[in-house]
């Protein structure tokens, strides 16, 4: 047959927004297998529970990841109020659903542009920075942040959104949908683009099933989980539907998460509607952790698990997080099987990698 | 800002950073806030790069790529740490893995604070990069008309005791 | 401990979540049981509490949202059998707990042999006195990252 060689991807790559590395074992520019090599921000943050106290833990795990960093927050005060059995006031949970939401979207924003990137795209890769720059606006003037919210307490927020920002989230919100409509026309309809993503990467249901993908890798071939079916936080409230597609190549992850946008777009706006007009923001918390609890949240890029245990200390025994790319990496190593070099920068961008996530 | 003769090109890696600050790094370049009407150009290749963006600590795997990606490098360069936990180790300090802030592996020259840095914070930063730039290429250009046809390592931006270090280190090799 | 109670968090949440306890020998058979049913892993992972390893295999049903967690106490020389030949995807997390808690895992389809995150401090998250072990299968010289280490350093 042809020639086999090993070739190096990674860790300082034009394409990777972080070091990853893989070895490619290649035979005449088609990939037999891909070996990943991670490690490169592996911080150890799980080892540093045990030596702080629980309440001031979470600023440590809101930023294992710029990105996903409201979930995790969110994640880890879920957990630790299982274990203590703390009820949320109603206006808590609705807001903590408002900002969950406007997080994904710039998520997905900011994911549209680096495949817009890793195709040659550049001018699509600003317009949706450009977009993505207008749903920031609003969470800064809501939380104070851009990237890092630290808006989240264990028993409730720490902010309100009052009902002049209320009205000039509704207002804004309109405008980027409109935007956001154009700009994904192009995505999912422009001949160049599609050439580019139809076909590539293929995984049917059932090899999505066998290797344990979860979130919109998933959906997109076709198997129905989210968890935020389980109705956490405010969602039961506010009747949600997932976004599923058939195909399982690259397109279908595209389609999936631009309509996971709008998506995002009606449940704030719903929950705006079905908000108490008053109430606490947040119940006080006495006494320490004393036992164990799973929580499972949806972050943008799949089902994420938050496993606390406590024995009535102040701090932590063990805290444990599982990230939605731990999960998709080996799905990231059945896709590049048989797939051409040129593909690789896509196919490691449709799993929507995280490794700081991954690593923590 | 002065007069500016050369467009530095500006390398951007992650050392073991959440990667807040590199997503704001990559906000600075896109046309809202725009660093390149500095003359920037993001690239990536090591070897054709002047001003090098570090975001995150440094961690034991990750040191010698960093190391490797700082010698790659023709001189004269300038280094900038971007984020509170290239400047200093952040909230990572004192985990097992970590080495500390970016200066533990390579010398730094401008600082930028934050968690997540804002983007008008590097802006800042990239600005002050690019005035550092264009004095040590005067310096250097100096250097090398008065010293025309001497043989040996050339470097006038001898700067740190790092480089000091490194200096010694390299003409001991070459007499060996 | 086994059934979550019907606490205030979970009271109108769909799908429960279960932590069931077996015998270190009973994991691959238990495993398979899971497979057959259609269930995917979720995670795995260990912690160190009360002088003994805490070993969690969680699997999440799809369909109706049930959440199962295997929970398998261990001591510290003791040896647990990998579940990689029916769930192909626990290599990682089973290289995980082998490099981070010490933990020794035979038959791992995808072995990285300590070395999938490359850290210098053998076993973090262990407390310091019982890292070292000099008995059980634990105590089997693998190639490790200390002694790589050093032969990078002299070079």
């Amino acid at each position: 047959m042809g020639k086999k060689s090993v070739i190096p991807f990674g860790p300082q790559h034009p394409v990777l927004p972080e070091p990853i590395h893989l070895d490619l074992v290649v035979e005449d520019e088609r990939i037999v297998e891909a070996i990943p090599n991670i490690g490169f921000i592996h911080r150890g943050l799980e080892g540093l529970a045990p030596d702080r106290d629980f309440q001031k833990y979470l600023y440590v795990v809101e930023r294992t990841c710029g990105i996903c960093s409201f979930g995790h927050g969110l994640g880890y005060v879920e957990s630790i109020e299982g274990i203590m059995n703390v009820e949320v006031p109603e206006r808590a949970k609705y807001l903590r659903v408002v900002w969950a939401e406007m997080a994904r979207m710039t998520s997905h924003l900011m994911w549209l542009g680096f495949t817009a990137d890793a195709f040659g795209f550049e001018s699509l890769f600003y317009e949706a920075w450009r977009i993505r720059e207008k749903v920031l606006d609003l969470m800064e003037m809501t939380t104070g942040g851009r990237l890092i919210y630290s808006v989240l307490k264990v028993g409730g927020v720490l902010k309100d959104i009052t009902p002049d920002m209320q009205k000039k989230i509704l207002d804004d919100l309109n405008e980027i949908e409109k935007e956001t409509r154009e700009m994904t026309r192009t995505f999912l309809d422009d001949y160049s683009v599609k050439t580019r993503l139809v076909g590539v990467g293929v995984l049917t249901k059932q090899q999505a099933h066998d290797v344990g993908a979860c979130g919109p890798m998933a959906r997109a071939s076709g198997i129905v989980c989210d968890m935020r079916m389980r109705g956490y936080e405010a969602y039961a409230d506010l009747g949600f539907e997932p976004v599923v597609s058939q195909d399982g190549d690259s397109y279908a992850r595209c389609e999936v998460r631009i309509n996971e946008i709008f998506a995002s777009i009606e449940l704030v706006r719903r929950a705006f509607e079905r908000m108490p007009k008053e109430g606490d923001l947040a119940v006080t918390v006495k006494g320490n952790p004393d036992g164990e609890y799973f929580a499972r949240i949806e972050q943008p890029r799949g089902e994420a698990i938050f496993y606390s245990e406590g024995h009535g200390k102040p701090a932590l025994d063990r805290f444990r997080l599982r990230t939605p790319t731990f999960a998709n990496l080996q799905a990231l190593c059945e896709t590049l099987k048989g797939a051409e070099y040129a593909d690789v920068p896509i196919l490691i961008l449709t799993i929507d990698p995280c490794i700081s996530c991954t690593e923590r | 800002m002065g007069k500016v003769k050369k467009s530095p090109w500006l390398l951007h890696y992650d050392g073991s950073s959440c990667n807040g600050c590199d997503i704001e790094v990559l906000a600075t370049l896109t046309p809202v806030y725009d660093a390149e009407r500095f003359g920037v150009v993001n690239t990536g290749d090591p070897l054709q790069a002047d001003i090098l963006m570090i975001t995150g600590g440094i961690n034991q795997q990750n040191a010698p790529v960093v190391k490797q990606l700082y010698d790659q490098m023709p001189r004269p360069k300038v280094v900038v740490a971007v984020g509170t936990c290239a400047c200093s180790g952040g909230v990572f300090r004192e985990c097992y893995n970590m080495l500390g802030g970016a200066d533990s592996t390579i010398p730094i020259d401008i600082y930028v604070p934050g968690c997540a840095a804002r983007p008008e914070s590097i802006m800042d930063g990239i600005m002050k990069a690019v005035e550092l730039f264009q004095k040590r290429s005067d310096e250097h250009d100096r250097y090398e008309k008065e010293h025309k046809g001497e043989a040996g390592p050339v470097d006038p931006n001898i700067n740190t005791a790092r480089d000091k270090v490194r200096m010694k280190e390299m003409k001991g090799a070459a007499d060996v | 401990m086994s059934e979550e109670a019907a606490d205030k968090k979970t009271a109108g949440l769909s799908g429960k979540s279960v932590i069931v306890p077996i015998q270190a020998e009973e994991l691959v058979q238990k495993a398979v049981e899971m497979k057959k049913k259609g269930l995917r892993l979720s995670q795995a992972c260990c912690s160190w509490v009360n002088n003994q390893y805490e070993i969690s295999y969680s699997f999440a049903d799809d369909e109706t949202l049930d959440y199962t967690t295997l929970r398998i106490l261990a001591g510290r020389t003791d040896e647990i059998t990998s579940i990689s030949e029916i769930y192909p995807y626990a290599a990682f997390y089973e290289n995980e707990m082998e490099e981070l808690f010490g933990l020794k895992i035979r038959y791992i389809n995808l072995d990285y042999h300590n070395r999938l995150y490359r850290i210098k401090t053998k076993a973090p998250f262990l407390p310091e006195d019982q890292r070292e072990v000099t008995s059980g299968p634990a105590a089997e010289k693998s190639p490790d990252v200390a002694e790589a280490g050093k032969k990078e350093d002299a070079n």
